[in-house]
């Protein structure tokens, strides 16, 4: 291939796009084989939770019915899930390892495990037999594709089953990019540079992680990127047919992934309003009509249509409250939960802490991170104030004999970032979408950890930062934006992408064979 | 011509942080290679050993394999260090007096992971030898919040005691939490020990393929890094 060749594929988008989804794929495929077997949050659950839907709906097997049972979390025998998860798992130390990161598995001293001829004899049951189970009541889409793999690996050993599935996550992982990909370049980025944002996404740590485990999130993850693709998509050309069917199609993936997939629909509403009233421009009088009749209409046929059990599970209001009040339950909840260390925890296992969280990146690059993120704010709350305003505030400021700090503040950002136009910026209106989706994710993680802390007077679920990965596609993008602010160019905002984009490589980089492959192996 | 300059220099830049970083990150966990002793795994109960200036804790233990070349300790609150204080590290024969090697883990010395790594040169023939190891705390005062050991009591793979010259007692049944760590006399051994590892318990088409696979995703990422810096945007 001479020169000129070369030259002209490096120009086709094509050639991007498949180099950076090979690069994750392969990268994907090492991950799947880092963490151990089960050894990512509730791994034993979400397999067992395949294994049981694989099972026939008549049993064809004695079942035990425990009265009364308990599960002890550090002891799997005590969890009623196949023999073949259980033992499986005891053979690989699950107990040992998990939550304990100074303990690893017994090597022996060959490519095969000390007790690996026994997991992969395939002797064991590969059904639940003591009931009640404790497999996911979820409905999720990736149950349903991980049973089609089990089924098609039946003669397989475990290792072999679950490890396939884990790669199902790498293949959702690559469907992610995509979608961020195509998303940066709806809301204006151009070809490059939406190449290099679907990168900073490829290669999020935990993004990667998330897409190299068996677990549901990554499918919710999925739908969430579907459904900011096509809320861009309508906010750029208004309502098509297209984008309406991806638009509704990603909500049903949403509530066929996991629980927190119903913020899609209650995202739609005021994306459908802000819609209609962008085309119709309509008197506030009647926009205001037309959002409380159309409001009322989706959350009627939401008590009509959705079983009611399925919305009392997701906000657990069959639940005995703890408290003498909801007041007391929120003000105690929020003293524990709304503090730096809380903040900083869940940010921490939003960027890298992997495995069963107890395998995180250092505390001087998480620094950097969030020293990032915190001037990426900043440059976006800057670019979203009105331009006008920020002008009127600062002459006020200037104005006072004092110079308010504030006021000075604002000046030294605005003299960075004001000094030419932000046409190498998203418009104003897919920004303020992606603060307000992950506000409502916010809300809806905190809201479910609030009924759980109601009910129990202790926080059970939390709110790690895997939660929060569905939006990191909106996340992304507000980051370049908001950093993105302080540069005067359209050039310097490319030279900057591709900085970041050097540093986010050398952070996955780093927590694979720096922090995941010393913690297991070493 | 100006700011072409400054591109041609940040291009520059950021190509030789992308490949010396990465190749560095990939290359780090490698070029040191010492494999723990996987059978200690800490499951008893936790206990603290508060250390005190000028006093010595130590443990004598049996290597399990030739190659004995690190022992990984976990140390607790190193952080508490002052700019003249320090922790000392010894490795001697069973007679804890007869020193092999020593360190010292100072204010200056970085944050460790899980445990701190203390490296001597390799004993060849360690496989069956008893030794001491012996860690003692130099502070000009005694602080408050000072570093301390980890230790476990009814651990199941030793049958291990160690000794505290602070409160002048020996612990029976109790182990510092500390994990003896070998390497092989070559390189290419090394890497296949890990390579070995890494691949217990995963599915046969996987095995024996991992050190590879994790090379060429450092180097598939590098090439993408790379490309993408010198992509100009359109």
């Amino acid at each position: 291939m001479d020169q000129n060749q070369t030259s002209k594929m490096l120009k086709k988008p094509l050639f991007w796009l498949l180099l950076l989804l090979s690069v994750f794929t392969l990268k994907g495929v090492f991950m799947t084989t880092l963490l151990p077997l089960f050894q990512a949050p509730d791994e034993q659950i979400h397999y067992a939770t395949v294994q049981y839907r694989n099972e026939p709906k008549e049993k064809t097997w004695p079942i035990t019915e425990l009265e009364g049972k308990s599960s002890d979390s550090s002891d799997i025998s005590t969890y009623s899930l196949s023999e073949e998860t259980i033992r499986s798992a005891q053979a690989t130390q699950f107990d040992e390892v998990k939550f304990q990161n100074e303990n690893t598995q017994g090597f022996s001293q060959s490519d095969t495990g000390i007790n690996e001829d026994e997991i992969i004899r395939n002797e064991w049951k590969q059904y639940i037999d003591t009931y009640p189970a404790n497999a996911s009541g979820t409905t999720s889409v990736y149950y349903d594709l991980g049973v089609g793999i089990e089924r098609w690996l039946a003669d397989e050993s475990i290792l072999t089953r679950f490890f396939s599935i884990r790669l199902l996550s790498v293949a959702f992982g690559t469907i992610i990019v995509l979608l961020a990909y195509l998303t940066a370049k709806k809301i204006g980025f151009t070809e490059r540079n939406s190449f290099i944002i679907a990168a900073l996404v490829a290669f999020q740590p935990m993004l990667s992680a998330t897409a190299a485990q068996v677990n549901i999130d990554i499918a919710l993850v999925l739908a969430f990127s579907l459904f900011i693709y096509a809320a861009v998509s309508l906010l750029k050309s208004g309502f098509s047919f297209r984008g309406s069917v991806l638009l509704l199609f990603s909500m049903i993936l949403g509530l066929f992934s996991k629980g927190p997939g119903v913020v899609l629909i209650v995202a739609a509403l005021p994306l459908i309003a802000f819609l209609t009233y962008d085309r119709f421009k309509p008197d506030f009088h009647r926009l205001f009509w037309q959002v409380f009749l159309s409001g009322s209409f989706l959350i009627a046929s939401i008590f009509l249509f959705v079983p009611q059990t399925y919305l009392i599970s997701i906000t657990n209001l069959g639940a005995t409250s703890k408290f003498d009040s909801p007041a007391e339950s929120l003000s105690a909840y929020l003293s524990k939960t709304v503090d730096i260390d809380a903040f900083r925890w869940s940010a921490l296992s939003y960027w890298g802490n992997f495995g069963w969280l107890d395998t995180s990146i250092g505390d001087n690059v998480f620094a950097i991170i969030w020293t990032i993120e915190i001037i990426a704010l900043i440059g976006l709350l800057l670019y979203l104030i009105p331009k006008r305003f920020l002008t009127e505030f600062i002459r006020l400021g200037r104005t006072r004999n004092d110079k308010h700090w504030t006021a000075r503040f604002l000046s030294a950002s605005w003299r960075i970032g004001m000094t030419e136009t932000k046409e190498f910026l998203p418009e104003k209106k897919f920004i303020i979408f992606f603060f307000l989706l992950s506000l409502a994710l916010q809300f809806a993680i905190r809201f479910y950890d609030w009924r759980v802390f109601d009910a129990h007077a202790k926080i059970l679920i939390g709110t790690p930062g895997r939660y929060f990965l569905p939006n990191i596609v909106a996340h992304i993008a507000l980051l370049v934006t908001g950093l993105g602010f302080f540069c005067r160019s359209r050039i310097q905002f490319h030279w900057l992408l591709k900085s970041l984009f050097v540093l986010m490589l050398l952070l996955q980089l780093y927590s694979m064979f720096g922090i995941i492959l010393p913690r297991y192996y070493l | 011509m100006k700011l072409q300059m400054r591109e041609k220099q940040i291009k520059y830049i950021l190509t030789v942080l992308l490949v010396v970083g990465a190749v560095w990150i990939f290359a780090c966990p490698l070029f040191r290679l010492s494999f723990p002793d996987s059978s200690y795994n800490f499951l008893g109960k936790d206990k603290r050993v508060e250390l005190e200036p000028g006093k010595i804790v130590t443990q004598v233990f049996t290597a399990d394999r030739d190659g004995l070349d690190r022992i990984k300790i976990m140390i607790g609150d190193l952080d508490t260090l002052g700019y003249q204080d320090s922790v000392a590290l010894a490795l001697t024969e069973p007679d804890c007096k007869t020193l092999i090697a020593t360190d010292t883990i100072s204010f200056l010395t970085p944050a460790p992971r899980i445990y701190s790594a203390f490296d001597f040169d390799r004993i060849e023939h360690s496989a069956g030898q008893t030794y001491c190891l012996k860690i003692s705390y130099a502070a000009a005062e005694r602080p408050k919040q000072r570093p301390y050991l980890a230790a476990s009591e009814g651990e199941t793979f030793a049958d291990t005691a160690y000794f505290d010259e602070a409160k002048d007692r020996f612990y029976t049944g109790r182990s510092l939490q500390m994990r003896p760590s070998y390497s092989h006399a070559s390189f290419r051994d090394d890497l296949r020990e890990l390579e070995e590892r890494l691949s217990q318990y995963k599915p046969e088409f996987m095995k024996g393929r991992l050190l590879m696979l994790g090379l060429l995703v450092t180097l598939t990422s590098i090439l993408l890094g790379t490309l993408a810096i010198r992509a100009k945007d359109e």
